[in-house]
């Protein structure tokens, strides 16, 4: 097989991952450098931003994962990348600024072990051989050994091991071979390596942290148990990111649900409440009750307010930074600028417009100088018709809304 | 109204917003043009007085002397008044002046100078570069804004051991590195030959986008909103 089919094999396997972050890392080499913000530098037809050159090393697999388009039982077109071919791709990419780096997963060959073996042999050769000093992102397979997860740590800015399923039991059903603890091992076995590397500042020791990726929609479990996950990952395993990625249905199996299209809206709302857990300072129980999935209709900071509307309205300029963020149509931006310009003079309602904040979402949860702008009465269910309309009328940010967690997923905030 | 002309470079350009800051002038402009209703003055332009300046303003804030340079780089229409309206503020209040978010004049300076410091960071990552014959990488690009100064340094760090080529087609610039070297050039008549192994790599990487779509989540309407149709004529993937 020639080069040009083997890059088009493996890049068609490794398409669904969804991280793409290139961000987190500052390094300088001969070769090549690192940006802390990440750079996109394309983005494909499907809206996501391309910033890495993302194959696999083979879609060669032992195991038989039920929703993976590299399973066993499947009769697809099958290859294996040799390390000079990943090293020489990458370099010529590269140096070309088509990309900012490396992100390399894999099917399991043989076993775990042997795979990453193969693939940190891929990743030396670029880094000593080619001297790249450009973007690596190592995906960690599940299972593999504590002292090929560390090889890998030296090598890579980032690293992740996928859970893909949220719960035990979805994992025995769709994915046999793997289990709970061959992904949570390398997982913590790599978040105490980041912290004790921390303290000690010795080396580059995967400096971008790790991630990992939850399928949403391939089993039952709801939007309260990824989202609580999520939350417990990202404060006891010091995670950078979880990446929710909407369940395509790739194969043809009775285990699996009878979707036509991947929810995407469910995992826009989850990338939406997930920002509020991290930069919103919002705890997982206000967003989310037990048992329950987010509401489709209003992004959560949205929902959350119409929920708790006798913390309502607050005042534009006296409220702290904490309470303005937890404004519906209030985002970081645009707090960080209410604070700045309310230091200098007391705000009017067309300031809004020179600060260029849209009030068409925030009026109703705000005063200005003691005026409410919003409705007259106070009414829960007219709001809730009112926020709606706009919705309907395109009036809303969902574009911008889109394009923050697109940016996010390259860590440009 | 009093009005300015200065001869459209940096230092005129500094020259005229100190005449116009401390004698009280309305407007600046770079074109001679038939005036009806303006009392113009002609600026001999003097690069002594201009660093003088740009010292005064150093020492206002950095953040100032910054702004003043981005708002000269985004060549926008009549963007010396956005910078006149601006200074006025910084020179009234200091560091201070960079709160005053809800004033048009330094709102307005603000968001253009964003406009300039966004465009340069997406070039960070639109630039292609292509191999020459005997290994020189060159990329063509149009920016909106004059942002070769805002990439030289990000560039250099990243590929300074290589011999690379930026150049801006619109102003016949170009960011010119060797090994050790790097400066921003006037150029023109850009003759180019590729690699023998240019066009087969092109080729890979034209695959490779548009193999990684997911064909079921289709959204072209993003996707042009990241990368718009005015720069798509320069990056490989879109030609």
């Amino acid at each position: 097989m020639d080069i040009f089919e083997k890059l088009e094999t493996l890049a068609n396997s490794a398409k669904y991952d969804a991280s793409c972050a290139s961000s987190g890392s500052e390094r300088k080499s001969p070769f090549g450098s690192a940006h802390i913000s990440g750079i996109c530098h394309s983005w494909s037809g499907d809206g996501r931003c391309v910033s890495l050159l993302k194959i696999l090393l083979t879609n060669h697999c032992e195991y038989d994962c039920a929703y993976c388009i590299n399973r066993k039982s499947n009769d697809i077109k099958r290859a294996i990348f040799t390390d000079d071919e990943i090293a020489r791709l990458t370099v010529e990419f590269y140096k070309r600024n088509y990309i900012e780096g490396l992100f390399l997963s894999s099917a399991v060959i043989k076993n775990p072990d042997f795979t990453m073996e193969l693939m940190i042999k891929a990743v030396r050769k670029l880094r000593l051989e080619y001297h790249f000093g450009g973007y690596v992102h190592f995906k960690i397979i599940p299972g593999s050994d504590s002292r090929l997860v560390n090889e890998a740590m030296r090598l890579a800015d980032r690293i992740s091991v996928n859970i893909e399923l949220p719960d035990h039991k979805s994992l025995e059903k769709l994915c046999p071979e793997k289990d709970k603890y061959s992904i949570l091992k390398p997982m913590k076995y790599a978040s105490d390596k980041i912290l004790e590397n921390k303290k000690n500042r010795r080396e580059k020791f995967a400096p971008a942290g790790q991630s990992t990726q939850l399928i949403v929609g391939a089993d039952d479990n709801t939007d309260s148990k990824i989202l609580n996950l999520a939350d417990h990952l990202y404060r006891n395993m010091f995670l950078k990111r979880v990446y929710y990625s909407g369940f395509v249905r790739v194969n043809e199996d009775s285990r699996l649900p009878m979707v036509k299209e991947p929810p995407l809206l469910r995992e826009h709302r989850l990338y939406q409440a997930d920002w509020l857990l991290r930069f919103y300072q919002f705890k997982v129980d206000e967003i989310i009750g037990a048992d329950s999935n987010l509401d489709l209709r209003f992004d959560p900071k949205t929902a959350w307010a119409l929920k708790n509307l006798d913390r309502f309205p607050v005042e534009l300029n006296k409220a702290d930074y904490e309470t303005l963020l937890r404004v519906p149509g209030i985002g970081l931006v645009s707090a960080k600028k209410i604070i700045k310009a309310r230091r200098f003079s007391n705000l009017r309602f067309e300031d809004l417009k020179t600060l260029g904040i849209s009030a068409k979402k925030a009026v109703y949860f705000l005063t200005l100088n003691g005026k409410y702008y919003g409705l007259k009465t106070e009414n829960k269910d007219k709001i809730e018709n009112l926020l709606l309309e706009y919705k309907q009328d395109g009036l809303f940010d969902d574009k911008t809304a889109e394009k923050t967690y697109l940016s996010a997923n390259t860590g440009n905030l | 109204m009093k009005k300015i002309i200065y001869d459209g470079s940096y230092f005129g350009y500094l020259n005229a917003l100190e005449k116009a800051l401390k004698e009280n002038f309305g407007e600046i402009s770079s074109k001679e043009e038939e005036e009806l209703f303006a009392e113009c003055f002609n600026l001999e332009t003097d690069a002594k007085k201009a660093g003088a300046f740009a010292n005064e303003i150093r020492k206002l804030s950095a953040e100032a002397f910054k702004k003043t340079q981005l708002l000269y780089l985004s060549e926008t229409p009549c963007f010396e008044n956005t910078a006149l309206g601006y200074l006025k503020n910084a020179y009234k209040y200091g560091p201070a002046a960079e709160n005053n978010l809800a004033d048009k004049g330094v709102s307005r300076a603000d968001k253009l100078c964003k406009k300039v410091l966004y465009e340069s960071h997406r070039f960070k990552g639109f630039i292609r570069f292509s191999e020459l014959e005997g290994g020189i990488m060159f990329a063509k690009i149009a920016p909106e804004h004059n942002i070769l100064p805002l990439l030289k340094s990000h560039f250099r760090t990243r590929f300074g051991r290589l011999n690379f080529v930026i150049y801006d087609e619109k102003r016949n610039r170009a960011i010119i590195n060797r090994p050790g070297h790097c400066e921003i050039m006037e150029i023109s008549d850009v003759k180019l030959r590729f690699s023998e192994n240019e066009k087969r790599t092109r080729e890979l990487w034209k695959n490779f986008f548009k193999t990684i779509e997911i064909k079921e989540r289709k959204k072209p309407k993003l996707q042009k909103s990241f990368v718009p149709l005015k720069y798509r004529r320069n990056i490989t993937e879109f030609e």
